[in-house]
């Protein structure tokens, strides 16, 4: 019997090497990209205020999610990370670890198409947007809403759906904290395969109901709705 | 007797007899050659007609050739036969002698039987008559006796005869032949033999086959009858061999099987056959293709008699060649010298493959059994190549402005007939670096592809001006000849600037404006056209036909008027939008183009499209009273409409100036920036001195064609009674001009043809500094324009509220009237109010074009109470004084809520004036930090030679004393700025701090005190400005705002629940789940799952 060479052995050895090789290149190119994650995973709910274009006061309701998120972790067992809110940016490669988002503004909300792609992304993965016309932003932001579901209407949610139940009961809807044009105020909502993804309050000011009391010297009551409206969207966000 | 005469008479009687008998034999002669000649006529037009095997052709022959000689000697033997005696020779010559009947024979038979009669006759008597007679046979024409009238019939018979068949003959030549043919063959034929070579033969297609006879027992020239196919036979004639009684002839070029005998008369050979061998022929070919891979395309077969060949490049093409002989090989012989074999499959059946590589010709060569080969005729191979891709590029077009997201949407339409693999863009910022993007791979074998890409442009990191120079490339996916590319021509996206953009919008602003003076002046010439139409109804209580077809059209016509507004609307939503992207610091400009656009929108208002369509519909009923009713009514809703748009034109042209000058402005501050840049790249030594002049001219002709914008400019202000700005900006087109930036331009650019000097390199940092004191300039107008035209229209705003202001306390007294006053009274008062309201309404409708202050809403409410105090003067004046007091009160509220419109206005205006908005306030913090920056850099360049050197030249120290005058400059500009915004000052931080540290690094320019704190300083004014600017983005203030608490909404029901589909997947979900789980439920709780479970899909249905 022939016995085996040692270069045989060796050739055979890189050959085989080059095969794996080769075959972990292909499985690693062929796979989509995604955002690497390079900060660690937070230990517990963050809400994440969405920076957006168009010149609109992103930034605006500045103790409005630290108290969310000390009231959340007071009265529910909602384990939260901390009071501090994070700011993020669609484009940005932590987006993906937010699943739920904040934005307000008075003014012009606005995505480019990739942004517009991405948040339609998080959304449909996952995510969750709650936006709250803080009074001046709702042209726009439906108009934004088109671009990132083309597909889809903001529909106006029945007193009975479940956002409205997952933690205080609102029988009657969203507040209306701030008077704006005298509306009533609404809670619409782009529904992705049965699950709510975007819950949109107009002529409410939840976010402003839900800054420190001295801002706006709003009735306690007022306040008060306002926390609840939001603490219910939180839950509902983390239990659907 | 006279034995004389007698025999005289009997020798001429003999004479006579013997010439009859002559005539008789030369008659029937004549009449057996013309039957004979007659018999050879018939059997030639037998032959002619009936064929040469007509069995009548032989018979008249035979007549013809036996029968003539039968018929002389029968006619011979006949007339001598028929000689006649002498007595009747006697007769005939008798008759001749007319008048001497019998003369003759009477004397021949008196002298025959003078013996006998001499008992009877007297011989004197007998030899007188014998001899009357005699005399009287010497004197005759015995041609009397001839028969010439049967002559002259039979000769020209004859002559007739042979005339025809000569012409027969002449014209048929042969055609006697077959008559004698059976003459021919006769038994003494039959002893001529013939002997044929070579007798039945196979040959090749083609060859000649050589035949030679020999003839025994004839001399006679025998010929080959020859039958071929479908060919008559024909004969060949032989030629004499070399050998004697041998004799040959060649059938040439035989391609069909040939039958032939040799025939000499009636004698023939048997008949041979010479067989003609046929070359192997191909019957069929049958094809198959394999195509190359890339190209998807099926592998095809085809069978087919023409072997041309036709297929994409490095497709294997499979012959099998079918013959119709059996070959014992072959194979194909391409015209480039190469030789495919092919492989037997049967004794006729051949195949092999080779791959098509180009164009060409090819034989098939076959070998037959007997080694003979044989080529097939030349089949053409087509070789189809793999055609290049088709690109093209639909939008943008070659020369396109980079959208505000920094996305250009390339849309591409691209096709390959067998596939396309990658498309890529390559661009270039600078050609030196040419960078490539794939935008796309293919999937396997896509051929045609729509797409849409958005090509991000961001990590260029362009700035405003550049431009990037791009085309695109598809491949294809040809594997055998290498990917081919198509390529769009080169193209170029360029970063607008600011200026562009605020130009280009400029632009777009006046066609607005132009759109809307025609939709003024369609709506103006209704007016007209209305006003017309009601004047001829007040006077003949009735409408012409012309009139009525004209109103129909005023719907139309609307109705464009309509879509002209919505369209200008639209157009100027778009603006607002992109100067939002464009440049975040101009929402004053945008909330001003809003509202214009807000105004725009009011005037679409429902009443005039209602009162337009009362209008159709009383001229479709032709109701007079309705007309007139839906005319006033129009009327009103049609003034607003024109007042509106005429304050629309004019806030648009405001816009326009305001977009002109800011256009300035940002040019301005591009060219400093540009200054700059020259500046730096000096300061760097390797930059090319004559790219930085080409350059500083560029930056020259830009600077002149600003200048003449601000004289445009100038003069437009000069128009609109803004003086001060006027003459600001006249002043700064000044400095510009003679003596002014241009020239430094001109100087540096110079300077630059030569060398970098120091003095090269304060010039251009003068000339940066001397641009942004412009930009600061231009910035400073800005506010000087909107504050002229603000205090001009508070004042104007004012004066009408006063006007107001008594006509209210007018109006007021009249609603308070106790009732005890006259009708007449009342109506005068209330005259005199509505005609002061009017002159009011008409200065504010002036005013209102001027300011964006003014709502549409006061000037409706304006018009409403003119309207009120209208009805009150009608009902006073017709003694309604209940009537006339109550809408003589709504007047007054509407007078109230004007003024109360006013204040509100009149506050509004006077916090603006002297202040500016946020924007500007940004604006012109942007315009100083760059002054500042420019002042920072050179103070830092002195300084490091004021290290270098101990102490400043006299020059230097020039530079710093205006470099402390910049920064005072600067100063003041600030301080402006902190007191403009005002209240909102807070917003852009501690500016007093920074107009503190500027004034103290002021300070210590002027006294020449130049160190490293001084520089500090400086560093520090600088990234307070930019911090300052940055908090505005992030609008860092707290503080108190003021909002109402929302009323409740108690009574409000629910929205109605969302619909199935809506919910429906997760239900599905969820049901499913249901399901799947009841499976491990008891009984029972099953049974209600299932029951749940039904009850819902029977609601759904």
């Amino acid at each position: 019997m022939r016995k085996t060479s040692p270069h045989s052995v060796i050739g055979l050895t890189v050959i085989i090497l080059l095969a794996v090789s080769f075959l972990v290149l292909l499985s690693s190119s062929s796979s989509p990209a995604r955002p690497v994650i390079e900060r660690p995973v937070r230990d517990g709910f963050v809400v994440a205020r969405l920076k957006y274009g168009g010149g609109g006061d992103w930034y605006g309701n500045k103790t409005s999610l630290r108290n969310l998120l000390r009231a959340l972790s007071e009265r529910t067992t909602v384990k939260v990370a901390s009071d501090r809110e994070e700011a993020v940016e669609i484009m940005e490669k932590e987006f993906f670890n937010f699943p739920f988002l904040w934005l307000s503004g008075h003014g012009n909300v606005r995505f480019t198409r990739k942004e517009a792609e991405r948040l339609r992304e998080h959304l449909t993965s996952g995510g969750f947007l709650f936006a709250d016309d803080d009074y001046g932003m709702d042209k726009s932001f439906r108009q934004q809403m088109k671009q990132v579901f083309p597909d889809k209407e903001l529909v106006e949610l029945p007193f009975t759906h479940p956002i409205y139940h997952s933690f205080y009961e609102l029988p009657d809807g969203p507040p209306k904290v701030h008077e704006h044009d005298g509306l009533p105020p609404r809670g619409y909502a782009i529904v992705h395969e049965g699950r709510v993804v975007v819950f949109y309050t107009h002529e409410a000011d939840v976010g402003d109901g839900l800054e420190d009391p001295e801002i706006h010297g709003d009735p306690p009551e007022k306040r008060e709705e306002a926390m609840k409206m939001a603490i219910n969207v939180v839950l509902y966000s983390l239990t659907n | 007797m006279a034995p004389d005469a007698h025999r005289i008479l009997k020798g001429n009687l003999s004479f006579a007899r013997r010439v009859l008998a002559r005539s008789s034999v030369g008659l029937w002669l004549l009449r057996a050659c013309s039957l004979a000649a007659l018999a050879l006529l018939l059997s030639t037009a037998v032959v002619l007609v009936a064929g040469a095997e007509s069995a009548l052709t032989s018979v008249l022959g035979a007549l013809a050739v036996f029968g003539l000689p039968l018929l002389v000697v029968a006619a011979v033997a006949y007339a001598l036969l028929r000689v006649p005696s002498l007595e009747t020779v006697a007769v005939m010559t008798d008759r001749l002698l007319p008048g001497r009947e019998n003369a003759v024979i009477s004397s021949l038979q008196l002298g025959e039987r003078a013996d006998e009669l001499s008992s009877f006759y007297s011989r004197a008597v007998i030899d007188a008559v014998v001899s009357d007679g005699a005399a009287l046979s010497q004197t005759l024409e015995f041609r009397g006796l001839l028969p010439a009238r049967k002559l002259r019939f039979w000769s020209v018979g004859l002559l007739v005869t042979a005339t025809a068949l000569a012409a027969f003959l002449f014209l048929v030549p042969g055609a006697l032949e077959p008559s004698f043919s059976s003459l021919v063959t006769s038994p003494f034929a039959e002893r001529v033999s013939l002997a044929v070579v070579p007798g039945d033969v196979a040959i090749d297609s083609g060859e000649d086959v050589s035949v030679t006879v020999s003839v025994k027992g004839s001399l006679s020239e025998p010929r080959l009858r020859v039958s071929s196919g479908s060919r008559p036979p024909y004969y060949l004639e032989m030629e004499p061999a070399d050998t004697t009684g041998s004799f040959v002839a060649v059938l040439e070029s035989l391609v069909a099987q040939t039958d032939y005998m040799a025939e000499l008369g009636r004698v023939q050979s048997p008949s041979y056959t010479v067989s003609v061998r046929t070359p192997p022929q191909i019957s069929e070919f049958l094809i198959s293709y394999e195509y190359p891979d890339y190209s998807g395309l099926e592998k095809r077969v085809v069978g087919t008699v023409v072997g041309d060949l036709s297929a994409l490049k490095g497709t294997r093409v499979w012959l099998e060649v079918t013959f119709t002989r059996d070959v014992s090989s072959a194979g194909l012989r391409f015209d480039d010298g190469g030789a495919t074999p092919l492989v037997k499959r049967g004794d006729r059946k051949l195949s092999g493959s080779f791959v098509l590589r180009g164009d060409g010709t090819y034989v098939v060569s076959a070998t037959d059994a007997v080694g003979k080969e044989h080529l097939s005729p030349s089949y053409v191979i087509r070789c189809r190549e793999d055609l290049t891709p088709f690109l093209k590029l639909v939008s943008p077009l070659p020369e396109a402005d980079l959208p505000e997201d920094m996305e250009l949407p390339l849309e591409v339409i691209c096709a390959d007939d067998y596939g396309l693999s990658s498309l890529l863009v390559h661009y270039y910022a600078s050609p030196q670096d040419v960078r490539s993007e794939n935008i796309r791979t293919f999937e396997h074998r896509t051929k045609e592809a729509v797409l849409t890409h958005f090509w991000d442009l961001n990590p260029l990191q362009l700035l405003p001006g550049e431009v990037v120079t791009y085309f695109l490339e598809v491949f294809d996916n040809d594997a055998v000849s290498g990917p081919k590319a198509a390529r769009t021509p080169l193209m170029t996206v360029r970063f607008p600037t600011i200026a562009e953009l605020y130009a280009e919008m400029e632009e777009g602003h006046a066609e607005e404006i132009l759109k809307l003076e025609d939709i003024l002046r369609e709506a103006e010439t209704l007016r007209a056209e209305l006003e017309t139409v009601s004047r001829e109804i007040k006077q003949d209580s009735q409408l012409s036909w012309e009139r009525k077809k004209q109103m129909e059209g005023f719907w139309t016509t609307y109705e464009r008027m309509s879509e002209g507004i919505d369209g200008v609307s639209r157009a100027l939503e778009e603006s607002v939008r992109q100067l939002e992207s464009y440049d975040p610091l101009s929402w004053e400009l945008a909330e001003k183009i809003q509202e214009v656009r807000e105004l725009l929108d009011e005037l679409q208002d429902p009443d005039l499209r209602r009162a337009i369509e009362r209008l159709q519909e009383a001229l479709a009923e032709f109701d007079i009273p309705d007309i007139e009713s839906a005319l006033a009514d129009y009327n009103v809703s049609q003034e607003e409409l024109l007042k509106g748009l005429d304050r629309a034109i004019e806030l648009l042209r405001q816009i326009r100036f305001d977009e002109k000058l800011q256009a300035a402005v940002e040019e301005a501050a591009d060219l400093a920036e540009r200054e700059a840049e020259i500046g730096d790249a000096l300061d760097s030594e390797d930059a090319n001195l004559s790219d930085l002049a080409q350059q500083q001219l560029g930056a020259g002709e830009a600077l002149e064609q600003l200048k003449n914008e601000l004289d445009k400019l100038a003069a437009e202000a000069k128009e609109a009674n803004q003086e001060q700005l006027s003459e600001m900006l006249q002043n700064m087109s000044k400095s510009i001009g003679k003596g002014g930036l241009l020239d430094m331009i001109s100087q540096a650019s110079s300077m630059m043809c030569s060398q970098r000097t120091p003095a090269l390199r304060r010039l251009v940092r003068n000339i940066e500094g001397g641009l942004l004191e412009l930009a600061d300039q231009l910035s400073q107008a800005q506010s000087c324009s909107a504050s002229e035209r603000l205090a001009d229209v508070t004042e104007e705003v004012r004066r009408s509220m006063h006007e107001l202001l008594e006509l209210s306390e007018a109006q007021e007294e009249l609603a308070m009237c106790t009732g005890q006053e006259k009708p007449e009274e009342l109506a005068v008062r209330q005259h005199t109010i509505h005609e002061g309201t009017s002159v009011v309404a008409d200065k504010l409708f002036e005013t209102s074009k001027q300011t964006f202050f003014m709502t549409h809403r006061t000037a409706a409410e304006l018009g409403l109470a003119l309207k009120e105090m209208g009805d009150a003067l009608r009902s006073f004046e017709s003694g309604r004084l209940g009537e006339g007091v109550q809408a003589s009160r709504i007047a007054y509220q509407g007078l109230n809520n004007v003024l109360r419109a006013l204040l509100i206005a009149e506050q509004s205006m006077c916090a603006a004036q002297g202040g500016m908005g946020m924007g500007q306030g940004l604006r012109r913090m942007r315009s100083l930090s760059g002054l500042q920056l420019s002042i920072n850099r050179t103070t830092e360049a002195l300084y490091s030679q004021l290290d270098k050197q101990g102490r400043l030249s006299h020059s230097e120290e020039e530079t710093l004393g205006r470099l402390a005058a910049q920064q005072e400059m600067v100063r003041r500009g600030m301080e402006e700025v902190s007191r403009a915004l005002g209240d909102r000052r807070d917003v852009l931080g501690r500016l007093e701090e920074i107009v503190e540290e500027m004034r103290d690094v002021q300070t210590r320019m002027e006294s020449m005190q130049l160190d490293q704190d001084t520089v500090r300083k400086q560093h520090r004014i600088m990234s307070r400005l930019l911090d300052a600017q940055k908090s505005v983005q992030q609008r860092d203030y707290t503080g108190k705002r003021f909002s109402r608490p929302g009323r409740d909404f108690p009574e409000r029901e629910s929205p109605p629940e969302l619909s199935r589909e809506l919910l429906g997947e997760r239900e599905k979900l969820q049901l499913d789940i249901l399901r799947e789980r009841a499976a491990s439920y008891p009984e029972a709780y099953r049974e209600l799952v299932e029951q749940y479970l039904r009850a819902l899909s029977e609601n759904a249905k």
